[in-house]
């Protein structure tokens, strides 16, 4: 599975992080580095396993369990909050 | 200079002076007023989004200082009506480009989203016409200096470069500074 976002969702890299807007409602949302790499790679087409993979590189003092979990849960609020949609492969 | 020289001159002058007559004014009150309420209505943060604002009317232009004039008179109506003072910049700006594109101005809206550190969430919104602040002051700009992104070309977001993301903040909740 991958991802993409709406096309009502704009995104910016910012030096402190990423900050994303849904043109439609007007939220706003800070992530902070983490989440922020996440967001790179998952808008980049990665799929989940791809975007674990990647992050386990950089945080290398991090369990592939827990780096997962933290995935799964960040891409569990990204869709929940519409700012990515499923695409099929 | 006869009669109808007179009367037609007269009548020019009326015309041109379309945005100051006692009628005008009035309807200039009458405008703030209806938009003051749909604004009530929005929450911009809420998930609601910025509610829209009419097509710019085709038929009449205003000349800069009367547009300044008519600006001038919704902002002190609105700050005479919006007692309560939260989201004021959201309902001056709203109301203004409300009354200046019924009347062939092109006033555009723009929402800046910040993160000030301690005093969390902050967001602000101010006009633009052409692309140039309208009533509004240079320090608007140079914080919110990044383009996020437009709605349409009348409604633009921008964001604070410095800003300090903090996780997964949603700051929908938050009110429009002022």
């Amino acid at each position: 599975m991958k991802y993409q976002t709406p096309e009502d969702v704009t995104w910016k890299n910012l030096k402190t992080g990423v900050v994303l807007l849904n043109l439609t409602s007007g939220e706003y949302y800070t992530l902070n580095d983490t989440a922020a790499d996440i967001w790179r790679h998952a808008i980049e087409g990665e799929s989940r396993e791809a975007i674990v993979a990647c992050l386990l590189d950089t945080y290398k003092d991090v369990s592939t369990e827990d780096l997962a979990r933290h995935v799964d849960e960040s891409m569990e609020y990204f869709l929940g909050e519409k700012l990515l949609v499923k695409v099929e492969e | 200079m006869g009669v109808w020289s007179i009367l037609g001159k007269r009548k020019t002058m009326a015309t041109n002076d379309r945005g100051l007559g006692v009628g005008q004014y009035g309807a200039i009150v009458w405008e703030t007023v209806m938009a003051i309420a749909a604004a009530a209505r929005f929450r911009v943060f809420d998930g609601k989004g910025a509610p829209p604002l009419p097509e710019v009317a085709g038929e009449e232009v205003l000349d800069p200082p009367t547009a300044q004039k008519i600006a001038r008179l919704v902002g002190l109506i609105t700050r005479l009506l919006v007692i309560w003072r939260r989201r004021i910049c959201f309902y001056r700006s709203y109301a203004t480009a409300c009354v200046l594109r019924s009347r062939g101005v092109a006033v555009a809206l723009n929402f800046g989203y910040r993160w000030d550190g301690p005093a969390g969430a902050m967001a602000h919104c101010w006009m633009t016409l052409d692309g140039q602040l309208f009533r509004e002051t240079e320090e608007t700009a140079r914080i919110y200096s990044a383009y996020l992104g437009e709605k349409d070309p009348s409604v633009r977001f921008w964001t604070d470069p410095g800003n300090s993301p903090g996780g997964h903040e949603k700051l929908s909740k938050k009110e429009l500074a002022g």
